[in-house]
């Protein structure tokens, strides 16, 4: 158990982003496309961001642990 | 489309070097059962990126999701959500279940089940729910190879012919290769599709449209409705993120996908590259389906419609490329649910009743069940179905319910078989029930069926679960992994499939 809760942290992160796009009330304040950000309407944008944000801390929680293992 | 023999061509000699890959590390040859359900748990990490991402995608997306996006817009775009989210909770859950494999011998989910709920039933339960709720991913990608042949020929071969014509060829390659070829391939074919994929997407956007923006721009002033998911399906939208999220790793061959690994470092290091290939190569096919739904040719036959978004950007060569994309994709997910459950068939429920088998005589039945099995499978295709997607939601919705045996049961001790069975059989019967009540969606909540019986199974597996008592040696079998992490366990015990 101990590599989870040495990851806590980040996997809280995590779930706050994903219930952007997983509660209907915080989804729907996103799902829309009259506002546009890096040429992209929001909702669009907002998928990629919680994509990317994703991957990000996966990749984080993969270094920490090599580190952990000495690599 | 009308016939033109440079994409066949292109095709043809794509299926040979895979035949020649196939006849290498594969072959008719006996086998013992390790090193066909799990090529002896011998791969590296880019392996294994390889084999996880060219399994999760299936051919159906190139047909099925990529109609969704012409034809229905942004909500199509799901499915990048629960992709990423899913290998987040296979990161945390994978390293325990690799141990626990090494330790004692297991192959698959249902070996993992009997031993972590001390119920070979129970495992024989989740076998059988595996392999069903799995089928009609099978139907899809027979279907899509239907899609395939009719577009690359032009209609000239008929669609159910060209359709068994694929099957046949790859049921052979899997047949005759096993997992080990399963992998190999894979990788090969991920690393092509890859580089195919991101470059002809952007080249196809590029020539179509003049680029992400200009599409974008059209389909806003053209088609608006695909920039947003529709109001009022909010609920649906987060249901089928949520069930493929939590569903994702309770799949047969993705489960299996862990198993595979040579150590729990290379499981891992499935989260350097895998998540952001993943995001990238799903994202970017959906905008450019969201930019097919601007033309006509593709609405007309949206699941057609990557084949001739590339086509009419590229002509053959383009459609011959998107041919073999799908085709890699198709065949990379194929044959790892095909290999996965073949032997879990062989393994978990005829090795249920019948113990005494060798091992030659697994693999034979295991071989035998596969021909038998894509026979059905391919005459369920030739049958007017739903729009793929569609099959794809709905098998989630039945497959959420292994979660908590699965994957709860993974971290937490006071799991047990009462439980899970409990929770199982209650949120079945009020999916089924809801399901053919109200159809998908549960009138009046926007919720899917799957996401309601998934939570009247969580809160009965809770119940049952608090009272009564945890299985037997499951704190030894938890003790295991932090064991084997320090060094301190000892080399694999006998399988329980034996």
């Amino acid at each position: 158990m101990k590599e989870w809760r040495r990851h806590a942290p980040w996997l809280l992160v995590a779930l706050v982003i994903y219930l952007t796009v997983t509660v209907p009330a915080l989804f729907r304040l996103l799902n829309r496309a009259d506002v546009w950000l890096l040429g992209m309407p929001l909702v669009l944008f907002w998928i990629v961001a919680v994509n990317v944000a994703l991957c990000v801390i996966l990749f984080v929680m993969w270094r920490r642990d090599e580190a952990e293992e000495g690599r | 489309m009308s016939f033109n023999p440079t994409a066949l061509i292109i095709v043809l000699v794509y299926l040979a070097l895979l035949g020649l890959a196939v006849w290498r590390y594969g072959g008719l040859r006996e086998q013992s059962v390790a090193e066909y359900a799990v090529a002896s748990r011998s791969f590296k990490w880019y392996w294994i990126i390889f084999t996880v991402v060219a399994t999760w995608f299936p051919g159906s997306i190139y047909t099925g999701w990529f109609g969704w996006a012409a034809t229905g817009g942004m909500i199509a775009l799901y499915g990048t959500l629960y992709s990423v989210a899913a290998l987040v909770l296979f990161y945390i859950l994978a390293p325990r279940i690799w141990i626990w494999g090494k330790v004692h011998d297991l192959y698959n989910m249902p070996d993992f089940i009997s031993l972590r709920y001390g119920s070979k039933n129970l495992g024989l339960l989740f076998a059988i729910a595996g392999i069903i709720i799995g089928a009609p991913w099978q139907v899809m990608a027979f279907k899509t190879f239907g899609y395939l042949t009719d577009s690359i020929t032009g209609g000239a071969i008929p669609f159910n012919v060209g359709m068994f014509i694929a099957v046949a060829l790859c049921i052979s390659y899997i047949i005759y290769g096993g997992m080990r070829s399963d992998v190999v391939t894979d990788f090969f074919q991920g690393i092509i599709s890859t580089f195919i994929i991101l470059g002809g997407i952007v080249f196809v956007i590029y020539k179509l449209f003049g680029g992400f923006g200009p599409m974008l721009a059209r389909v806003a002033a053209e088609a608006p409705q695909l920039l947003v998911v529709e109001a009022g399906s909010e609920a649906y939208w987060a249901s089928i993120i949520l069930t493929g999220t939590i569903g994702g790793y309770c799949w047969l061959e993705m489960f299996n996908r862990i198993y595979i690994a040579e150590s729990v470092r290379e499981v891992r290091a499935v989260a350097g590259g895998a998540p952001i290939l993943t995001a990238a190569f799903f994202i970017l096919l959906l905008v450019m389906g969201l930019g097919g739904g601007l033309l006509p040719e593709v609405t007309g036959n949206p699941e057609a419609g990557f084949f001739t978004m590339f086509q009419l950007a590229g002509g053959p060569v383009m459609l011959g490329f998107a041919a073999i994309v799908v085709i890699a994709a198709e065949m990379s997910s194929l044959d790892s649910q095909i290999t996965s459950g073949g032997v879990v068939f062989t393994q978990n429920v005829v090795g249920h009743f019948k113990k005494a088998m060798g091992q030659g005589q697994r693999i034979r039945i295991t071989r035998t069940a596969i021909a038998i099995y894509a026979l059905l499978a391919y005459w369920v295709a030739t049958m007017e179905l739903p729009m793929l997607v569609t099959i794809a939601i709905f098998s989630y919705e039945f497959l959420v319910h292994l979660f908590p045996g699965v994957i709860i049961g993974a971290f937490w001790k006071r799991a047990n078989a009462a439980s899970i069975l409990s929770g199982f059989v209650a949120g079945m019967v009020v999916s089924t029930y809801l399901m053919f009540a109200n159809g998908d969606v549960v009138t009046g909540s926007g919720w899917t069926a799957g996401i309601v019986g998934l939570a009247i199974n969580l809160i009965v597996f809770v119940a049952v679960a608090l009272a009564t008592p945890p299985a037997a040696g499951v704190d030894q079998l938890f003790e295991e992994v932090d064991a084997y992490q320090e060094g301190r366990l000892p080399a694999a015990a006998a399988s329980p499939a034996d």
